[in-house]
C-alpha cells in the first residue's frame, strides 16, 4: 500500500474528497440552532444548497473521508484494500481548519466526515470522535456536522459521537444479506443494523429528556460541570471515552440534542440483482422501524471494472434512481405504502412513467376525484398534485369553487393531474377515461421532460391545427409495465 | 383615477398606500414608478416616504390582520416586480373587509400577486443565502469579511438578519450592488447598519487587499477559493456529469461574484 506522508492539504483534500463522492448524503437540513454566541455558525431547518457539481449534485457540505486507508476490501469500493490506490490522511486540525476557512466564507453549510476503516473499526470512530469534538469544543464550530457511523465500532464511541454531531448514519450499502456477503464480505447486516439501531434509541432517549425537563420546567446548569481537560487528549489516546451526559455538554459549542437531524442510510442501485420490490420495502421498513430520516439511492459505477459486478460503461441505471426517488417521496409525503407500489408479480417500477402515474393507471376506477370535494388522502393520490398544492386547494375551496386555471396557478401540474381530475363537475378537454391513451400522453410529456425541450407554461389550449403534441389515437399495443 | 406615486421602498409603499386610503380606496392606485407609461386620463400625485405613516400602516397590518400576513407584505414590498405597490394595495383593502383568513382566498387574484410576490422573494433569498460568497479584505480601518451580491429583488435586510447570526463573530460588510448599498455589522452585534456603497470603493478594496496579502500567500482569498475550487471538482461523479442540471439549479445570475467559476 502507498502511503505518502507529505502531501500538501490541496493534494489530501483532491484525494479525499474524490473518495467520499459516492456518499449521495450532502443534506443539511433537519436542524435549526442559533449561533451560541461562543463562535461562528447556526443551523437552518431547510437546508442550504451552496455550490452544485458539475454532475448537478448540490453540494452543501465538506464531503471528505478522514483516510481513504482500509482494512476492508467492498468490491464496489475504489479504496478497497486489494486497489493499489495512493493513500493519505487528514488530521484533525487539518479537518478542523478547512471547515472553519470553508464556511466562514460561506463556501459550506458544515462538514461530512467519513472513513476508510484503519487499524479497526473502532480506532476509526475514534479518530472521527476526535476530529468533531476538536472542531466544536475547541474550534466552537456550530455549523452543521454530519458523521458516519462505523460498522462494528465500540458502542461508548459512536454514542459520544452523536453528541456532536448534527446527523449520522449508517450505510446498508446492500438491500439482501446475501449480496452483503459476496460483495461487502468485511460487512454482516448485523454490524450495520447494530449502531443504527443504538442511534435510534439514543435520538429517542434525548427526545424524552428533554420532554421531560421541560415538562418539570427544571433547567440543568451545563456549564459547571464540563471537563474540558477532555478535550485536549493526545491523539494518541483511543480509550473509549465515558458516555456524556447531556448536563456535561459546553452548551455554547454543541448542539442542545442528540443527533438532532436524526439519520439516515444509503443503498447502492444496481450492483446486486436485488428487485426495486425489495428495495422499497427495505426502505419503508427503515422509516418505519428505524424511524430514519432518509433513504440515499445511489446508482452503481462500477469504479474497479470489477468482472463480478455489472459493468456500467453504458451509464450508471440513473433512470432507476431516479423512480426510487419519487418512490421514496411517495412514502414519506403521500401515504403510498411499499405493497401498492410493487408487488412480486411486479416487483419492478415502470421506466416509461413515473410511479405515482403508474398507480393511477392501475386504479383508473378510483378517478376522476373531484377537486372541491375530495378528502385530503384522495387528493395526496392524484398525478400531478403535491403536498403543498394539496393544502392550498384545501384552504381557498372553502371560500370558492375551483376551477382548472386556479389550481394551475396553485402549482397542480396540469399536464398530469388532467386525466385524473374534475372541477366542479367538469373535466378537461384532453380528459378521457382510456389507458392506452393517457399512457400515451403522459408518455408524450416525460419524453419532452426528457429532451429539455421547455412547454409554454403547464396547460395548453387545444389548437385544431396543432396536432404534433396531441396524439389521440390509442396505441396499438398496450406498455409493458416491467422492463 | 388618482395614482400615488413612490419610490419603490417598503416605507414609501406602506406611505403611498396610507395617502391612497385618505383619498377613498374607490378612486385610487399606487404606482411605484417614476411616472412611467403614463395614463391620458389619471391624475399622478408623488409622495415621499414617511417613515411614520409607514410605522402605522405596518402596525394595522400586524395588529388587525396578523403576524403571517404583515410579513407576506413586507416581503412583496421587497420585490422588483413593478405592480407590488398596486397588488398590495388591493391586497389590503380585501384583507381589512375579510380579516386574518385572507392569505386562503388564493382565488382572489391580489391574494395569488402577493403571495406570488413573497414566494418569489423568499426563494432568491434563499438561494443567495447558499451562493453568496464572503472573502478576506482590509482597508485602513482594518480586517473584515466581504461578499458582493446583485440580486434582483432588494433582499439585503433578509440577508443581514441571517449572517448576523451565523457570522456573529465576525466584522462583515454584505454590498448589494444592484441598488448601491451595504449592511455593515461588527463583531459581537446582533444588530447591522445600512449605508450607501460605490462601485469604486469596493473596487479599490479588491485590489488593495490582493496586492497586500499577495495572490501567493497560503491564506490569501485566491489561495482558499482554489482549494475550494479543488474540491468542488473532484466530489462531482464524472458518470454522471450534467452541466444543464448544474445550471438549472445554479443560475448564472447568481454567479456574478462567485470567482471559482469564471
Amino acid at each position: 500500500m502507498l502511503i505518502k506522508e507529505d502531501l500538501d492539504i490541496k493534494e489530501k483534500l483532491k484525494i479525499l474528497s474524490d473518495s467520499a463522492k459516492y456518499d449521495a448524503a450532502c443534506t443539511s437540513s433537519g436542524s435549526s440552532r442559533d449561533n451560541s454566541g461562543a463562535g461562528v455558525g447556526n443551523t437552518v431547518s431547510s437546508g442550504i444548497c451552496h455550490s452544485f457539481a458539475a454532475d448537478g449534485r448540490c453540494i452543501s457540505l465538506l464531503k471528505i473521508l478522514f483516510t481513504n486507508e482500509c482494512i476492508f476490501d467492498c468490491r464496489y469500493c475504489m479504496n478497497r484494500r486489494s486497489n493499489d490506490v495512493l493513500r493519505t490522511s487528514f488530521t484533525p486540525e487539518e479537518v478542523c481548519t478547512l471547515t472553519m476557512e470553508f464556511y466562514r466564507r460561506n463556501y459550506i453549510e458544515g462538514l461530512f466526515l467519513s472513513s476508510g476503516i484503519v487499524v479497526s473499526p473502532t480506532h476509526t470512530m475514534q479518530l472521527l470522535l476526535e476530529t468533531v469534538r476538536m472542531l466544536r469544543l475547541v474550534y466552537h464550530f456550530n455549523g452543521y456536522i454530519h458523521v458516519k457511523g462505523i460498522p462494528g465500532a465500540d458502542p461508548s464511541v459512536i454514542e459520544e459521537t452523536g453528541w456532536y454531531a448534527d446527523r449520522m448514519s449508517v450505510n446498508l450499502e446492500l438491500a439482501t444479506a446475501d449480496a452483503l456477503k459476496s460483495i461487502a464480505p468485511n460487512k454482516s447486516r448485523k454490524s450495520i443494523l447494530t449502531p443504527m439501531r443504538q442511534i435510534q434509541l439514543g435520538i429517542r432517549r434525548n427526545e424524552q429528556l428533554i420532554a421531560d425537563s421541560l415538562f418539570s420546567g427544571h433547567i440543568a446548569d451545563c456549564s459547571a460541570s464540563h471537563d474540558i481537560g477532555a478535550v485536549n487528549s493526545p491523539a494518541t489516546d483511543y480509550r473509549p471515552l465515558p458516555v456524556m451526559h447531556p448536563q456535561m455538554r459546553d452548551p455554547r459549542s454543541s448542539p442542545n440534542a442528540y443527533v438532532p437531524a436524526g439519520q439516515s442510510t444509503q443503498m447502492i442501485i444496481g450492483a446486486a440483482p436485488e428487485t426495486d420490490y425489495q428495495l422499497v420495502t427495505i426502505a419503508e421498513a427503515l422509516y418505519r422501524n428505524y424511524n430514519l430520516k432518509r433513504v440515499f439511492y445511489s446508482a452503481f459505477v462500477n469504479v474497479n471494472n470489477d468482472s463480478a459486478l455489472p459493468s456500467t460503461e453504458d451509464g450508471p441505471p440513473l433512470l432507476r434512481e431516479h423512480r426510487l426517488y419519487q418512490a421514496d417521496w411517495l412514502l414519506r409525503f403521500y401515504g403510498f405504502t411499499a405493497a401498492e407500489l410493487l408487488s412480486e408479480a411486479h416487483p419492478n417500477f415502470n421506466t416509461f412513467i413515473d410511479p405515482k402515474c403508474d398507480w393511477a393507471l392501475q386504479h383508473l376506477g378510483d378517478f376522476p376525484v373531484e377537486i372541491n370535494t375530495a378528502p385530503k388522502s384522495r387528493l395526496l393520490r392524484i398525478p400531478g398534485v403535491g403536498p403543498r398544492s394539496v393544502e392550498r386547494i384545501l384552504k381557498a375551496r372553502r371560500h370558492a369553487r375551483l376551477t382548472f386555471s386556479d389550481i394551475a396557478r396553485m402549482g397542480v401540474v396540469m399536464k398530469r393531474a388532467r386525466y385524473f381530475i374534475t372541477c366542479d363537475g367538469k373535466t378537461d378537454e384532453l380528459f378521457r377515461q382510456d389507458e392506452d391513451y393517457i399512457v400515451s400522453q403522459l408518455m408524450d410529456a416525460e419524453h419532452r421532460h426528457a429532451l429539455q425541450i421547455s412547454q409554454n407554461g403547464l396547460y395548453r389550449q387545444l389548437s385544431l391545427f396543432d396536432d404534433n403534441n396531441e396524439n389521440y389515437a390509442p396505441l396499438a399495443a398496450p406498455i409493458c409495465n416491467n422492463v | 383615477m388618482i395614482i400615488c406615486c413612490c419610490d419603490g421602498s417598503v416605507d414609501g409603499i406602506f406611505t403611498a398606500i396610507y395617502r391612497a386610503w385618505e383619498i377613498g380606496t374607490s378612486r385610487t392606485a399606487i404606482s411605484v414608478t417614476d411616472g412611467e407609461n403614463m395614463e391620458l386620463f389619471s391624475e399622478y400625485r408623488f409622495f415621499e416616504a414617511d417613515s411614520r405613516l409607514a410605522a402605522k400602516v405596518a402596525s394595522s397590518i400586524s395588529r388587525k390582520l396578523s403576524q403571517e400576513i404583515y410579513t407576506q407584505v413586507y416581503n412583496a414590498a421587497l420585490s422588483y416586480e413593478d405592480d407590488r405597490g398596486d397588488a398590495i394595495y388591493h391586497f389590503l383593502i380585501d384583507a381589512f373587509k375579510v380579516g386574518p383568513g385572507i392569505a386562503s382566498h388564493l382565488v382572489n387574484p391580489y391574494v395569488m400577486r402577493v403571495f406570488e410576490l413573497d414566494r418569489n422573494v423568499r426563494r432568491e433569498a434563499h438561494n443567495f443565502l447558499g451562493f453568496l460568497r464572503f472573502g478576506q479584505y482590509r482597508d485602513a480601518q482594518g480586517s473584515f469579511m466581504l461578499a458582493r451580491f446583485a440580486p434582483r429583488n432588494d433582499i439585503l435586510d433578509l440577508m443581514s438578519h441571517h449572517f448576523a447570526d451565523r457570522l456573529y463573530n465576525e466584522n462583515w460588510l454584505i454590498a448589494d450592488t444592484s441598488r448601491h448599498l451595504c449592511s455593515i455589522h461588527r463583531a459581537g452585534n446582533r444588530e447591522y447598519i445600512f449605508s450607501d456603497i460605490t462601485d469604486e470603493y469596493l473596487n479599490t478594496l479588491v485590489d488593495a487587499t490582493r496586492e497586500h496579502t499577495g495572490s501567493a500567500s497560503i491564506d490569501s482569498n485566491e489561495a482558499i477559493e482554489a482549494l475550494f475550487e479543488t474540491f468542488r471538482s473532484s466530489v462531482s461523479i464524472e458518470a454522471r456529469h450534467n452541466e444543464k442540471l448544474q445550471q438549472q439549479l445554479m443560475p448564472l445570475r447568481y454567479r456574478t461574484y462567485m470567482n471559482t467559476y469564471t
